[in-house]
C-alpha cells in the first residue's frame, strides 16, 4: 500500500499567525523541519522536532515513542549556548500528552510488552528536513513519522518494512485524546488500542487532543531600547554631550539643528519622525559639521521593526528625562 | 511543500575579501577572516588600500609620508582619532579614560604594517585590553566597556562611558555580548587621498618613546612616582628599582598591576611624566584580592599608605571582615630581581584568636610556576594561607613574554563558517577523509564539512558533539553525541547527511551537563572506541565526607567503550574522570587524556588496554562482580537508578590502578588538556610519532615523546607552542602533516572559537629536545641539533623529583620535591645526546630543566624544560 494524503503542516503557519516571536537563543523553525537532540525536562535523551508552522514534538529514543507534543515556538537553546552548556532546553509552548507514557507498540498481542526495543536512528527528507524514525520492536523494523494537520491534531504514521506475520498494536491512554481516527485497514479495537493487521504495511493514526484555549505567546524580541542603544549606537553617539564619531544625543534636544539635505541646509526639530528617518536613512539629512564624518551604518539590517520602534522610543524618552 | 529550502542553503558564505596569512607563502592558502572587508564602502580609499599588501602600503607610507602633516591629520577633529586615542596622562588630566589605546608610543608597539592593518581592518586585531563587551544585567542595567579581567564569579570592566571600573557578578549577568571594535571601519575614506593616509601612518610610526622626554631610570636607589589615574581616587604607585625592573601598584585595588624592564617613564621639559605603560606585563591578581574562606565573607579594604624602607616600597592596608568587623593589617612588598621572577611578601597581623583561612586570588596559569609558603589551591586561581599565618610569600616565575614556537613552525588562522544563531562554531574535533575533505564537530551539535575552501553544514541538531571520525568508506562520518555514538550517512554523496544512524547508545546518560562523551576513534579493523565522563552527581558512597566529587549514576560512565565491527558495544576499560581527549597512534594503540580532580592528581595522558582501571573508582561499580550493571544496557535498564551501592575496597583498587603513561603536570604545562594527536612520520618536522595535545587554560600545545620501558609506556612532556590565540582544545593532523587546532569559546575558560593551523616549513631544523630516554644510569636527552659543549658548562642544569598523591582530594600537590645531584652531564661527541647521570626511582616525575643550553651558533633552547614520568626503571 502506498502512503495516502500526506500534506506537510504548512497550514498551521496560517492558523498560528506570527505569535511565536524570536528571542536571541530560540531555535527558529522556518521553512524546514528542525531536529534537535537535547535534554528536556524529565527526558535526558530527547530528540525534539520542530515542524514549520508551530507544531513540535519530542521523540524518546529509549522507548521509541512519541513522548509529547506542543504548539507554539520550538526550543530555547540558551542552556546549551551559554555557560558550560549541557542544560535542559525549555520548550516554547505547553507540553501536551499523547497518552504514551511507555512504548506504545506491541507485536502479536496488545497486552504483551515488548521484550526488546532497539533504536536505529532517523533519516531526514532532503527537501523538508522531516525525520522518519527507525526502530525495531521485538525485532520487527518500524518507521515512524509524526505530523500535524491542525491545532490539537497529531498524526502518527507507521510503516513496516514488509508484510508481517503477526498483528501489531499501537496502545495509548485513551484519556489523553478526544478522538482517534485511523487509515483504511487499521482499526481501533477497544479504547486506546489500535490494531494494524499483519497484511498492512502502513498505518496512519490521527489523535485529537483536548482543545485548549491557551495560546502560546513568546516574549517579544529584545526590545530593551537602552540595550539596543548600547549595542548599536553608543560607540559613536554619547548621551552626555561627549564628542565621538557622530553627534551626541544630548544635542538632539538643545533646539533646532541645522542639517544638510540634498546638498542644502535646512533647520529641523529632532522629533520622532526625524529620529526615525535618521535610523532608516542615515544619509538623508546630515547634521552640520558631520558631513565628512564616518558614514553611519545601516542598522536596519540587524534590527526588526519592533526593535527600531523600541530604539526610537528610547531616544525620544531621553528628551522627557531631560525635562526639555 | 511551500518554499522549502535545502540544507545547503545554510552553508556559510566565505568572505569575499580574503587574503593569505602565512609564514610560508605560496604553500598554505587558508582563507582568513576579513569581516571588515565588507564594511568598507566600495570604491573608497579603504577598499583601494585593502587590495594591496599591508607591508607594501607600509613601505610607501614610510617613504612618502610626512609625519608633521600626519600629526595635523591625526588631530583633525572630524576624523575623531583624538577622541579615543590620547596619551594616557593627557586623558587623566581632564578626567576621561581613553577609549582606545594610548597612541603616544604606538610606533614602538606596532610595526608600520600593523598600523596600516589596524586602520583598514580595525576589528581584526583589537589591542589587548580594548576588547569591548556589552553586558545586560538581570536588573536591566546595561554596561558597555572593556573587560580587564574575568573571574569564575565576576567580570571586571572599564565602563566606556564613565571610565569607572565596574565589577559585575556573573550571577547578575543576563547577557554578555562582544561588540566589534569601537574604532570605526572605513576611516581612510574620510581622508582626501592616499597621501593623507601615508602621512598619518608616518606620524603614528614616529610616535616613539624618545619623543616623550628624558627616560626616568633608577640608578642607586628606588624611584617612586605617583601617577594620577582617571576616575580613581588614588594615584597609581610606580616604582623603579636600581636593577632596571619597574612595577606599578594600584592602591585603589590593593594589588600589583604590572612589571616591566626599562625606563619607569619619561619626563619632558615641561615636567610632564609619561608612564611606560605599554611595557607592563600584568600580575594577574584579582582586584581586592583577599577573601576569607574561599570567598564566603568579603572584606572592606582600607588603604593605609606606603613607605620606602631599606630601598623597598612597603604597601600597607587594612582588611575588615564585613560580618564581624575584625581587622587584619597587611604590609605588602615586592622583590623583582628580574622580569621573569618576582616575590611578593605579605606580613599580616591577625585579630586575636582568629582561625580563619585567608585566601589570595592569583591566576596561576599565567606563570611558569608559583611557589608559596601558604597552601596552593589546585583550582588554578587561589592561594590559601594557613590559619593564623603571619608571613605569606608568593614566588612567581614567569614564562618569557611573546610566543614560544620552535623555528620552522608557524601558526595561521582558518576562517570558520558563518553559523546561524543560536548555534555556534566551536570546533570540538576534526577528521580528514582520504581526499582531504575535513569534517569538524561543534559543541552546539553541528558537523561542518570543509572542501575546496568552502564550508557546508553536513549534519545538524546533534546533542553536544565532542568527536568526529570519517568512516572507512571516506564518505560517512561517525560522531559522538552526549547520549549516542552516531553514524551520519551521506548515501547520495551530496555533502549532506540524510541518515543519522544510531551506532551505540547503551550507556547511561542522565542529563548531567558533565556527562560528556568523546570520540570515537577507529582502528584499522574498524573497531570504534569512545569515552564517557563521570557525572557531577550520582552515587557518592566512596567520597565519605568530601563534597564536590565526580561520581557515576552507574551504567558505564568513566569508561572507554568499544564498538566492534558487528556493532556490538562492550565495556573496554574504566577509571576515567573527565576524559576530554581520546586518540590512537599509528600502531592502533589507544590513549586518553583525563582532567585533574578527585583521584586524578594532575591531568595525564594514559595508555588504555582492555580491562584497565585508570584510577577513578566511581566506574568500578559497573564491573560485573558487583552485579549492578548489566553487561549491555537495554531500553529497560539504560535509565535504571541503583539506590544503594556496596563499599569499594580501596586497597584492591589501589593495587589494580594503571598509572598514567605521562603526567601532563598540572599548572606548569596543562590544566585542561584535549585529545592527543600523533604526528605523522613525514610533514611535521622531526617529531613524527610523537603526541601533541592542546590545553584550554594554557592556550598552548604540549608535546609528548613516549617510550616503552619493561613493556610499559612512559616518557616526557615538553612545552611546544604557547600561547595560541584562544582556548585551544581539539587537535588533528591533516594529510599533509599540518596540525589543526580548534578553540572553544565557552565553558571553563572563555575564548573565541576559532581554528588555528600549525605548519612546518619542511626545511628549518628547530633546536629542541627531541625526546628523553631513561637509561640505566639516568636520563639521555636527544636533541634535534648539536648542543654547544661550552654552553653546557654554563647551562645550570637542574633535575627535580616529586610524586603525586592518589587520593579522593581534588588534585595533588607535588610531594617530597627534591633537587637531585646531576653527576657530570656528558654530551656525546656529535653534540646530539646529553647524558644526565642521576638516581631514578619508580613512581616519580622528574622535572628536567636544561637552563641556558644553546647550539654552537648560539641559538638558545627556548623550550628548555620537560617532565619525565617514571613508571618503570631500566634494570
Amino acid at each position: 500500500m502506498k502512503p495516502r494524503g500526506l500534506v506537510v503542516a504548512g497550514l498551521l503557519a496560517v492558523l498560528m499567525g506570527d505569535t511565536a516571536q524570536s528571542q536571541k537563543f530560540d531555535i527558529l523553525v522556518q521553512d524546514r523541519a528542525i531536529v534537535q537532540r537535547c535534554s528536556t525536562q524529565g527526558l535526558p535523551r530527547s530528540i525534539a522536532v520542530g515542524m514549520p508552522g508551530g507544531f513540535s514534538y519530542v521523540f524518546d529514543p529509549v522507548a521509541c515513542r512519541l513522548a509529547f507534543v506542543w504548539f507554539g515556538g520550538f526550543l530555547d537553546f540558551r542552556p546549551e549556548a551559554t555557560g558550560r552548556g549541557g542544560g535542559r532546553l525549555p520548550i516554547l509552548g505547553t507540553k501536551r500528552s499523547v497518552g504514551t507514557a511507555e512504548s506504545p507498540l506491541r507485536i502479536g498481542a496488545a497486552d504483551q510488552e515488548p521484550m526488546t526495543i532497539e533504536f536505529d536512528g532517523y533519516r531526514r527528507e532532503v527537501a523538508t528536513g522531516i525525520p522518519t524514525f527507525q526502530f525495531r520492536v521485538d525485532g520487527v523494523p518500524i518507521e515512524q513519522r509524526v505530523l500535524s494537520f491542525g491545532r490539537d491534531q497529531v498524526t502518527v504514521e507507521l510503516s513496516f518494512a514488509s508484510v508481517g506475520d503477526a498483528p501489531r498494536f499501537y496502545c495509548l491512554d485513551p484519556k489523553a485524546t478526544t478522538g482517534i481516527a485511523v487509515s483504511d485497514g487499521v482499526q481501533v479495537v477497544r479504547p486506546g488500542v489500535i490494531e494494524i493487521p499483519a497484511e498492512e504495511s502502513w498505518a496512519q493514526i490521527r489523535l485529537s487532543l483536548p482543545h485548549t484555549a491557551e495560546t502560546f505567546a513568546r516574549q517579544q524580541p529584545t526590545t530593551n531600547g537602552r540595550l539596543l542603544y548600547a549595542i548599536h549606537c553608543m560607540a559613536c553617539h554619547t548621551l552626555d554631550g561627549g564628542k565621538r564619531i557622530g553627534p551626541s544625543f544630548n544635542e538632539l534636544w538643545s533646539g533646532p539643528r541645522v542639517v544638510t539635505r540634498n546638498g542644502r541646509s535646512e533647520e529641523v526639530v529632532a522629533d520622532e519622525a526625524y529620529i526615525r528617518e535618521s535610523i532608516l536613512k542615515p544619509q538623508a539629512a546630515i547634521v552640520q559639521g558631520y558631513e565628512k564624518a564616518n558614514q553611519m551604518i545601516d542598522i536596519t539590517q540587524t534590527l526588526d521593526v519592533e526593535q527600531i520602534d523600541a530604539l526610537v522610543k528610547f531616544l525620544v524618552s531621553l528628551r522627557l528625562e531631560d525635562g526639555k | 511543500m511551500m518554499g522549502l529550502g535545502f540544507l545547503r542553503l545554510k552553508v556559510g558564505l566565505l568572505c569575499l575579501c580574503c587574503w593569505w596569512l602565512s609564514a610560508s607563502p605560496g604553500e598554505w592558502n587558508a582563507p582568513v577572516a576579513a569581516a571588515e572587508g565588507a564594511a568598507a564602502s566600495a570604491g573608497g580609499l579603504t577598499a583601494e588600500l585593502q587590495q594591496q599588501e599591508m607591508s607594501a602600503v607600509a613601505s610607501i607610507c614610510l617613504e612618502r609620508g610626512d609625519a608633521k602633516r600626519g600629526e595635523e591629520i591625526f588631530q583633525r577633529s572630524k576624523l575623531g582619532c583624538v577622541k579615543c586615542h590620547v596619551a594616557t596622562l593627557e586623558a587623566g588630566k581632564d578626567g576621561q579614560r581613553t577609549i582606545g589605546p594610548d597612541h603616544s608610543t604606538v610606533g614602538d608597539r606596532l610595526k608600520p604594517y600593523e598600523l596600516v592593518e589596524s586602520i583598514l581592518y580595525p576589528s581584526r586585531v583589537i589591542a589587548k585590553g580594548y576588547e569591548a563587551v556589552v553586558i545586560l544585567t538581570q536588573a536591566g542595567k546595561v554596561a558597555r566597556g572593556v573587560v580587564v579581567s574575568e573571574h569564575p564569579d565576576a567580570v571586571v570592566l572599564i565602563d566606556s562611558d564613565t571610565g569607572n571600573r565596574l565589577t559585575i557578578a556573573r550571577a547578575d549577568i543576563e547577557e554578555m555580548e562582544p561588540t566589534v571594535s569601537a574604532m570605526p571601519a572605513g576611516l581612510a575614506d574620510q581622508l582626501s587621498g592616499p597621501q593623507e593616509f601615508y602621512d598619518l601612518i608616518a606620524y603614528l610610526s614616529s610616535r616613539r618613546a624618545s619623543d616623550l622626554g628624558a627616560p626616568v631610570m633608577a640608578t642607586d636607589h628606588v624611584i617612586v612616582q605617583e601617577v594620577p589615574q582617571p576616575s580613581a581616587a588614588l594615584p597609581l604607585v610606580a616604582v623603579a628599582q636600581p636593577n632596571g625592573i619597574c612595577f606599578s601598584y594600584d592602591p585603589n585595588q590593593f594589588r600589583l598591576e604590572a612589571v616591566w624592564e626599562g625606563p619607569l617613564g619619561w619626563l619632558d621639559a615641561a615636567g610632564q611624566f609619561t608612564l611606560n605603560q605599554a611595557a607592563g606585563i600584568p600580575f594577574h591578581i584579582r582586584n581586592q584580592p583577599w577573601k576569607i574562606d574561599v570567598g564566603r565573607i568579603r572584606f572592606d579594604f582600607e588603604w593605609l599608605g606606603y613607605e620606602v624602607v631599606n630601598q623597598q616600597v612597603q604597601f600597607r592596608y587594612r582588611l575588615t571582615d564585613k560580618e564581624r568587623g575584625r581587622h587584619w593589617t597587611v604590609t605588602e612588598s615586592v622583590d623583582a630581581p628580574s622580569l621573569l621572577q618576582q616575590t611578593l611578601e605579605f606580613q599580616i597581623s591577625h585579630p586575636a584568636e582568629s582561625r580563619e583561612v585567608l585566601t589570595y586570588w592569583l591566576e596561576q596559569t599565567h606563570y611558569r610556576s608559583v611557589k608559596t609558603n601558604g597552601q596552593q589551591a589546585q583550582r588554578n586561581q587561589l592561594e590559601f594561607l594557613k590559619p593564623g599565618q603571619a608571613a605569606f610569600t608568593l614566588r612567581l616565575a614567569r614564562r618569557p613574554t611573546g610566543r614560544t614556537i620552535p623555528a620552522g613552525y608557524s601558526v595561521a588562522r582558518v576562517a570558520g563558517p558563518v553559523v546561524e544563531k543560536p548555534y555556534l562554531f566551536e570546533p570540538t574535533a576534526f577528521s580528514f577523509a582520504p581526499d582531504g575533505t575535513l569534517f569538524v564537530s561543534t559543541r552546539t551539535g553541528g558537523i561542518w564539512r570543509w572542501q575546496g575552501d568552502e564550508w557546508n553544514l553536513f549534519a545538524d541538531g546533534l546533542h553536544e558533539t565532542l568527536g568526529v571520525r570519517v568512516a572507512q568508506n571516506g564518505r560517512d562520518v561517525y560522531t559522538m553525541q552526549k547520549p549516542e555514538c552516531t553514524l551520519l550517512e551521506d548515501a547520495d554523496s551530496d555533502g549532506v547527511a540524510e541518515v543519522y544512524r544510531s551506532v551505540a547508545d547503551s550507556f547511561r546518560f542522565t542529563g548531567s551537563y558533565h556527562e560528556f562523551a568523546y570520540g570515537p576513534v577507529m582502528n584499522a579493523a574498524g573497531e570504534l572506541f569512545f569515552s564517557t565522563g563521570l557525572a557531577a552527581s550520582g552515587h557518592h558512597e566512596a567520597k565519605e565526607s568530601k563534597t564536590g566529587q565526580m561520581s557515576s549514576p552507574l551504567g558505564y560512565r568513566g569508561w572507554v567503550m568499544k564498538v566492534d565491527a558487528t556493532g556490538q558495544l562492550t565495556p573496554f576499560a574504566c577509571g576515567l574522570r573527565s576524559p576530554a581527549g581520546i586518540g590512537m597512534n599509528a600502531a592502533d594503540e589507544l590513549f586518553v587524556t583525563d582532567n585533574q580532580g578527585d583521584w586524578v592528581a594532575s591531568s595525564y595522558l594514559g595508555h588504555v588496554e582492555e580491562g584497565d582501571f585508570l584510577g577513578h573508582p566511581a566506574a568500578l561499580w559497573d564491573r560485573p562482580e558487583y552485579g549492578l550493571t548489566p553487561a549491555e544496557l537495554d531500553h529497560r535498564t539504560v535509565g535504571v537508578t541503583v539506590a544503594k551501592v556496596p563499599p569499594l575496597d580501596e586497597e584492591q583498587y589501589r593495587a589494580q590502578r594503571k598509572p598514567p603513561a605521562v603526567w601532563l603536570v598540572h599548572g606548569d604545562l596543562t590544566n585542561s588538556p584535549g585529545n592527543p594527536s600523533f604526528a605523522p612520520e613525514v610533514g611535521f618536522g622531526p617529531f613524527g610519532g610523537q603526541a601533541f595535545i592542546a590545553d584550554i587554560s594554557h592556550r598552548a600545545i604540549v608535546r609528548v615523546a613516549l617510550e616503552k620501558v619493561n613493556g610499559v609506556y612512559q616518557g616526557a612532556v615538553f612545552p611546544f607552542i604557547r600561547p595560541l590565540a584562544s582556548a585551544s582544545y581539539s587537535t588533528c593532523f591533516d594529510p599533509d602533516g599540518r596540525l589543526w587546532v580548534g578553540s572553544v569559546g565557552r565553558g571553563w575558560t572563555t575564548g573565541n572559537p576559532m581554528i588555528e593551523v600549525i605548519s612546518y616549513d619542511g626545511q628549518t631544523n628547530p633546536f629542541e629536545m627531541h625526546r628523553i630516554r631513561l637509561t640505566r644510569t639516568g636520563f639521555a636527552v636527544d636533541f634535534t641539533a648539536p648542543v654547544d659543549q661550552a654552553a653546557l658548562d654554563e647551562a645550570a642544569i637542574s633535575i627535580k623529583r616529586f610524586h603525586y598523591l592518589y587520593w579522593a582530594e581534588y588534585g595533588s600537590d607535588r610531594q617530597d620535591v627534591r633537587q637531585l645531584l646531576v653527576n657530570k652531564p656528558q654530551l656525546t661527541s656529535d653534540g646530539l645526546t646529553l647524558h644526565l647521570p642521576v638516581a631514578v626511582d619508580q613512581g616519580h616525575v622528574y622535572e628536567i630543566d636544561l637552563g641556558l643550553l644553546q647550539t654552537i651558533d648560539g641559538t638558545p633552547l627556548q623550550n628548555n624544560f620537560a617532565f619525565y614520568t617514571v613508571n618503570e626503571v631500566r634494570q
